[in-house]
């Protein structure tokens, strides 16, 4: 199965500025060095909790912040992928004339694949191919256009339709196809109940004929009963449309049941990331261990042991030294406060950020 | 150690509006006894805050009004006290947490003296040895250096700090009565766990009664005794913990506890409730649970159906299908 979406060293810094000059005196690093690939029609899940950079790390796979470094191909073929990736480790062995030289071929390459390198103007027209559904559905319709305008704002800037008796079908088709009464296409957004206004916005993404949408925590700020509608109405366009998602949540229990694969974000990093059944099976980071049994279970009959976390996610403007995690960590040993860990692969396709696996398969 | 703290006996609360009476509370009944946790779940909008509120006294008036009922503390109406008597109650006997620990705390004054200032009001000690008694509540909360903490401000701590501040301050008299509203519902999974860790151990060391209201069905199943749901104003059913869980009649608490996935299993089809919530202003006369029943019958839409009891142990449901069973 090939990848729509493969990003390596990814990051994302957010400057601090202070003083009269505004001068930069450090950075938040808000998403800092994942990489992550995203299979063709699958769900993948991206958790952790607030303040670790999982929405950040939304926005700029879709482009809509400017990474401070990193690689995102989409829909590149693995050959293309691959010769880049070759080119950037090549460069680095060589020296002088021969390297300049690569750097100017990987330039040219990056130009033409890597999303993040794409001149502006056709960056602005792939932007079609990935959209992104918000997290708040009070905050991110505009309560001043009617809901019809704000399905249909992607089809005016892309101009997808040609007469205006045209984009009123494609609009209203979207709007029975997310199951909002067509007939209300000239209401408000106030006029409709949290769970509908959700639906706006899949329709409002959907409306480009996207082939990744990136969901930002899409219902958690929805009613229990009323978060299985969207769940079942995203499951259902995800083989209508042939769609790729990226979910992201802090609920482990939507994500184990709505996504394939999960990856789990702590200050930035990716600590972990596996097959959703080996993930939750095989805990391996300390860190998912303590966050998967803090997940109430709604079974009075079943107790479960607990890992209370001490203490709070620590601020990313000053981290702590080596693992980020040590100092809440209860396995934590020595090396863990001085020295960052690589990933390993202790197992096939299942990698974690972590000391304890010292002695398997570095990968990253 | 089973008394009954608080009882609540049809209470109405209404809210007048232009458009329209929104019947918030309508005709609920229910009792907490000593000591135990008694878990309020519902959707938004369902009256289980306006609920709350009732019982503090603090329904905002006009639009709001309680339009009928009793709340009964210690035998005591609540509804036919003055301001004065109230305020000697709330705070004291009974104290609520809020579900905002970023806006229930004020910005300018320190922690230490906030939490102090309960005690100005409810006792006679004098300024040191409330500041004592506070920085020994901080600690009581698992806050570390409490000395420190006492003295810095509510923008130095996090949320989860925050909660267990405000918690401090509700548990401070050692009121006979906690209300908790959604008090995990804006903190992490793992910061929610410590929070309600912490109100379970102290539910425990100083038999607070506690009434945690939430959404959260997993929240309940793991923390309260017995459980009362609220659907569009009304109680639907009401039963301990297990029997809830276990054994539910009412299609509504069905349908949610078919809806939420469940963590280790993964493959659990989910029962997805049709419909919304319907609009309070014009609730038809019937079953407000009708329009997205899967079970609903003919005299469901025109009749309320009214609260059955199904066995000598409190199981409580508002619904026609337990009829011809049972009546009270």
């Amino acid at each position: 199965m090939s990848n729509l979406v493969e990003i390596y060293n990814l990051k994302k810094y957010f400057p601090i500025k202070a003083g009269i000059l505004r001068k930069t005196v450090g950075y938040i690093k808000a998403v800092d060095d994942i990489s992550l690939k995203i299979s063709k029609g699958k769900t993948v899940g991206l958790v952790g909790e607030s303040g670790c950079g999982k929405t950040t790390a939304g926005r700029t796979i879709t482009a809509l912040y400017k990474p401070t470094g990193g690689e995102m191909f989409f829909d590149t073929s693995p050959e293309d992928i691959e010769h880049v990736l070759n080119l950037k480790k090549e460069i680095e062995t060589l020296s002088g004339a021969e390297q300049s030289e690569k750097r100017r071929e990987l330039h040219t390459l990056r130009k033409r694949m890597d999303m993040y390198s794409l001149p502006k103007k056709e960056l602005n027209k792939r932007r079609k191919e990935f959209q992104m559904v918000f997290q708040d559905p009070y905050g991110s319709l505009n309560p001043r256009i009617p809901v019809g305008d704000i399905i249909g704002e992607g089809l005016d800037i892309h101009h997808l339709y040609k007469t205006k008796k045209e984009r009123k079908e494609i609009i209203q088709d979207l709007m029975a196809k997310t199951g909002i009464d067509p007939s209300y296409i000239n209401r408000y957004s106030h006029e409709f109940s949290g769970g509908q206004r959700q639906r706006i916005g899949i329709a409002r993404a959907l409306s480009l004929n996207p082939k990744l949408l990136v969901l930002d925590e899409p219902v958690s700020a929805l009613d229990v009963s009323i978060q299985v509608q969207i769940l079942d109405l995203l499951e259902k366009l995800q083989s209508d449309f042939d769609l790729t998602y990226l979910f992201i949540a802090h609920d482990l229990s939507v994500v184990e049941y709505f996504c394939q694969d999960v990856a789990v974000m702590y200050l930035g990093k990716i600590v972990e990331k596996a097959p959703r059944d080996k993930l939750y099976k095989d805990k391996l980071h300390p860190y998912t261990q303590a966050l998967i049994s803090a997940v109430p279970i709604p079974d009075p009959n079943t107790k479960r042991q607990r890992i209370i976390l001490e203490g709070d996610v620590p601020s990313p403007v000053s981290p702590p030294k080596g693992c980020y995690f040590h100092p809440r960590c209860n396995q934590c040993m020595d090396i863990c406060k001085v020295e960052e860990p690589p990933v390993f692969e202790p197992k096939e396709g299942h990698s974690v950020q972590c000391w304890l696996y010292k002695g398997s398969k570095i990968v990253g | 150690m089973n008394n009954t703290i608080l009882e609540i006996k049809n209470l109405k609360t209404y809210f007048h509006t232009e458009e329209g009476t929104v019947r918030a509370v309508d005709d609920v009944s229910f009792s907490i006894k000593d000591g135990e946790i008694l878990g309020l779940v519902g959707e938004s909008g369902c009256g289980k805050s306006v609920t709350s509120l009732s019982i503090m006294g603090l329904v905002p008036v006009p639009p709001g009004k309680i339009e009928g009922g009793q709340i009964l503390f210690e035998g005591k109406d609540l509804l036919k006290m003055s301001e004065k008597e109230l305020q000697k109650i709330r705070g004291d006997e009974i104290t609520m947490i809020f579900q905002e620990p970023m806006t229930a705390l004020n910005p300018v004054s320190r922690i230490g003296d906030q939490i102090a200032e309960v005690l100005e009001f409810h006792t006679d000690l004098d300024k040191k040895k409330r500041w004592e008694k506070a920085v020994e509540m901080i600690k009581l909360v698992g806050i570390p250096e409490p000395e420190k903490r006492a003295r810095s401000y509510p923008h130095e701590m996090s949320g989860g700090m925050r909660q267990r501040i405000i918690i401090a301050m509700a548990l401070i008299q050692n009121p006979s009565l906690l209300i908790a509203d959604e008090p995990t519902t804006a903190l992490d999974v793992t910061i929610q766990a410590q929070i309600l860790d912490l109100i379970k151990k102290l539910n425990n060391q100083f038999h607070s009664a506690v009434l945690l209201i939430t959404h959260d069905l997993s929240v309940i199943a793991e923390n309260a005794d017995r459980v009362v749901v609220m659907y569009a104003g009304k109680l639907v059913e009401s039963a301990d913990v297990k029997t809830l869980f276990n054994n539910p009649k009412h299609p509504y608490t069905k349908g949610l506890l078919k809806s939420i996935p469940i963590l280790g299993k993964p493959d659990k089809k989910l029962h997805i409730i049709r419909g919304t919530v319907p609009n309070l202003i014009d609730l038809p006369p019937g079953c407000p649970f009708f329009n997205r029943c899967t079970e609903a019958m003919e005299k469901c839409e025109n009749e309320l159906p009214e609260i059955i009891s199904l066995d000598n142990d409190g199981h409580l449901v508002r619904c026609h299908l337990y009829r011809q069973e049972h009546t009270t």
